[in-house]
């Protein structure tokens, strides 16, 4: 009792509620801008917290990871640019949703949803961190590959109907992902005797190009037209009615925490199956892609669950389970905090001060976005002339920031050109980004699984997980189409 | 189109603006601001060597700017740096990963040849190979017993060619066994990799986490490669009870300048660096940030024939191994 009494105040001291603010409000405002990175935020604040003890040290960093995985849906929603590569998938109903004049409303259910699935997850990382760790590690390279496959096979869902040019897009996404050293023999490949190539192309280079200036290009095309300006107004919505979607919240909060918990998949992978496990639940799936309030809170309550999820493996067993959790674990490591199983028997205070203060970060985020989203959603006020050429600063910026390379820069005008003419020619984007974000996954984990199984596909199979994943694919392709032949059946019968 | 074309000339513009560099200075070194490239991200806790550097190191009280040219397996930095002018105002530093693998294994602007050494910190990569307690071995021996008896042993390693892929596969070599390797990239994917029993053994870096890891049973190191013995576990063999020279595979963080560094440049940056590397609180920073802090001086010499010594044994696995370019 008086251990849990200790717990409360440290969480609620002034030191802690402090690092907490400043973490968070950091986060959003990094996670919002184009190309800037969940990771970039940490790093930012990371020197300030070595003369920190190192409670307050997690609190702020933590912040910033929670409040840029929240972040980067605002720009997502609002400029059609993902802030960071885990909001890719609020784009696909957060921009439509905004364009109809509701950006205040995806902007508050973005926040709510991110806040429950952060809540969740949090809770979770209280509760059941060690038996979720142990169910994690069961993935291997065959249901890494089962994954990516189900994850690959959401093409369809994000076409906008033709399957066709969605087809071709992921196909144009993977085939970026194969530029630089090969996963398994660490050959070169596609790199034309350039060694910047050597490590690949980054996603958020191709992502800022594709997504980001391909789209202000078109804007600055478009005469400025203030009736089309996306209508700037005060949410409609009360929490309440968002609440009312609270059940599927909580399922994509347990798919966003399980897919997190697994090192290396991560926020990305973990939205893009919410949005699909919310159109296949959804009463009509046809409304997403085009405005759907459950396409913004299936995404984003499933992306920020990853967030508790992801210090699942870092704290019970000491792996980081995402990039950015890594480099939480270097801060801890300047503390002289090692994370692992004996961190639970030997620094109980310590965990459970974390774990509770995680829960207090997501409240303080539904707070501080409350009043930072009021201040963004006037972006749409901005005429194009200065938010072009401010987007497209801030975009370069970003993009020399994640390396540091002028090299990186020079990529991303190839980019600006693939992304508008695909647009131009009505070929969806969304698909190119699932080939970004899976196609190395799906490559190296497949050539690893054929490595362990000496080369037979039976590996796919034998492993009831992998097995699991890839039946449930093939049903979630076909299943659509047998139903619909026996309506139309049923219909000629009648 | 015209829009189109203006705004891609803006991009372009942009990005090659904020390439431009200042040159210029006078002839008393050092008198002007020093680069001090750097292969690893911003941040990251390799690039902290260089700004931990830059705090420390009294360079006639001029500036040092971190420059971070990341790519490449740090070959991208090591370009630069080879290209750059040998005036002493621009120092990098690499690990074995840039200097000595990347020129066997890849098609790079740059040999060992190319560069000056001024000295070295060991990095926290100096290697040990582990176990999972589920696979049941609890040494070396108990691998060639396995293999020799028909079993499979299933490995991996962090970066495929590596040092550290190397040095198990000198093991291998030492010990006339062929175990099944399944690359993974990084070692956080490996750490998976063994929690999740999808791999036997994995040769890792020798790091506060996985001594950790040693005590508490979660990991079973097997052989390390280091000269002195692994704390907290010093029954555990070094490579060398198996015919591997550890001294090939106790990755340095090296700090270097262009081949054409006049004498007296080179003199002044060496005795600074000398310097730095005995300087305590320095050392003790670099331990605090998770890094190893052991700093042996060198002279130019004695080290420069270190690094070709290794690059010979890399060249020759990598070349057995069919890794070489």
């Amino acid at each position: 009792m008086t251990e849990a009494l200790q717990i409360l105040f440290t969480v609620f001291s002034l030191e802690s509620l402090g690092s907490m603010l400043i973490g968070v409000t950091a986060g959003i405002i990094i996670g919002a801008l184009p190309g800037l990175s969940i990771i970039m935020a940490i790093i930012v604040l990371l020197p300030f917290t070595y003369d920190m003890n190192s409670i307050s040290a997690m609190y702020l960093l933590l912040g910033a990871y929670c409040g840029g995985t929240f972040g980067g849906s605002i720009s997502a929603i609002l400029l059609n640019t993902p802030g960071t590569g885990v909001a890719v998938a609020t784009t696909f109903d957060g921009y439509p949703m905004a364009k109809k004049g509701k950006a205040a409303d995806a902007l508050k259910v973005t926040l709510t949803a991110s806040t429950f699935g952060g809540i969740f997850s949090a809770f979770a990382l209280l509760f059941l961190a060690p038996l979720i760790a142990k169910v994690a590690f069961v993935f291997g390279p065959a249901e890494y590959f089962a994954l990516t496959v189900f994850g690959l096979s959401m093409v369809a869902n994000v076409s906008n109907g033709n399957l066709f040019k969605g087809l071709i897009a992921a196909t144009v996404g993977m085939l970026v992902t194969v530029i630089g050293a090969d996963p398994i023999e660490n050959v070169p490949r596609f790199v034309f005797g350039e060694i910047q190539l050597f490590s690949g192309i980054n996603t958020t280079v191709c992502m800022l190009g594709v997504f980001a200036l391909s789209e202000m290009l078109l804007l600055s095309q478009k005469k400025e037209n203030k009736k089309e300006a996306i209508a700037v107004g005060k949410s409609t919505l009360s929490i309440r009615e968002i609440l009312k979607h609270s059940k599927l919240m909580a399922i994509c909060s347990a798919i966003g925490l399980y897919i997190g918990a697994i090192p290396g998949s991560g926020g990305d992978i973990g939205a893009y199956m919410c949005y699909d496990t919310a159109k296949k639940l959804s009463k009509h799936p046809e409304e997403f892609g085009h405005g759907a309030i459950e396409g913004v809170i299936a995404p984003e309550s499933g992306n920020n669950a990853t967030t508790g999820s992801a210090l699942i493996p870092m704290l019970t067993l000491g792996i980081p389970g995402s990039a950015a959790v890594g480099v939480l674990m270097n801060a801890l490591s300047v503390h002289n905090i090692t994370p692992g199983p004996d961190l639970f028997t030997n620094d109980k205070f310590w965990v459970y001060s974390i774990m509770f203060g995680l829960i207090v970060i997501n409240i303080l985020m539904f707070i501080l976005g409350n009043g930072l989203t009021k201040f963004f959603v006037k972006i749409n006020k901005v005429p194009q002339k200065v938010l072009v050429p401010c987007i497209l600063v801030l975009c370069m910026l970003g993009g020399y920031s994640i390396k540091t390379s002028f090299f990186d820069l020079n990529l991303i005008p190839i980019f600006i050109v693939l992304g508008y003419f695909m647009k131009k020619i009505k070929m969806p984007i969304s698909p190119m980004a699932l080939g970004i974000v899976l196609g190395k996954l799906a490559e190296t984990n497949f050539r690893r699984a054929l490595i362990l199984s000496d080369g037979s596909m039976s590996i796919f199979i034998t492993r009831p997980i992998s097995a699991f994943i890839l039946a449930f694919t093939v049903y979630s392709i076909v299943s659509p189409h047998v139903k619909e032949y026996f309506k139309n059946k049923q219909a000629k019968t009648n | 189109m015209k829009k189109l074309s203006v705004l891609l000339a803006a991009t372009m513009s942009l990005s090659l603006f904020t390439g431009c560099s200042q040159s210029g200075g006078t002839d008393v070194y050092p008198s002007r601001t020093i680069t001090w490239i750097s292969p690893s991200e911003a941040g990251s806790l390799a690039d902290t060597l260089g700004r931990d550097a830059s705090e420390f190191l009294d360079l006639g009280g001029q500036d040092i700017v971190i420059s971070n040219l990341v790519g490449g397996s740090q070959s991208v930095a090591l370009t630069a740096l080879a290209k750059s002018d040998p005036d002493g105002y621009t120092v990098g530093v690499s690990g074995y990963a840039g200097l000595l693998t990347q020129p066997i294994q890849q098609q790079v602007e740059y040999s060992l040849e190319d560069f000056r050494y001024l000295g070295c910190l060991q990095s926290p990569w100096t290697s040990v190979i582990v176990a999972t307690p589920n696979s049941g071995l609890t040494s070396w021996d108990d691998v060639i017993e396995r293999v020799k008896n028909g079993g499979e042993v299933i490995y991996s390693t962090g970066i495929t060619g590596g040092s550290s892929h190397l040095g198990i596969l000198q093991m291998m070599q030492q010990s006339d066994i062929q175990l099944k390797y399944v690359p993974y990239s990084g070692t956080n994917e490996v750490n998976a990799a063994l929690e999740g029993n999808h791999i036997d053994i994995a040769i890792m870096p020798i790091s506060g986490d996985n001594k950790a890891k040693f005590a508490s049973g979660q990991l079973v190191p097997l052989v390390h490669f280091d000269l002195v013995e692994l704390e907290g576990s010093p029954d555990v063999p070094c490579c060398s009870e198996y015919g591997v020279d550890p001294a090939n595979y106790i990755n340095y963080d090296v700090f270097c300048v262009p081949k054409d560094t006049p004498d007296d440049v080179y003199d002044y940056l060496k005795t600074k660096v000398d310097e730095l590397i005995q300087n305590t609180e320095y050392i003790e920073r670099r331990q605090a940030s998770g890094n190893a802090g052991y700093a042996p001086t060198f002279t130019e010499e004695e080290f420069t024939e270190l690094l070709y010594n290794a690059r010979d044994v890399y060249e020759e696995i990598s070349i057995e191994a069919g890794l070489a370019k």
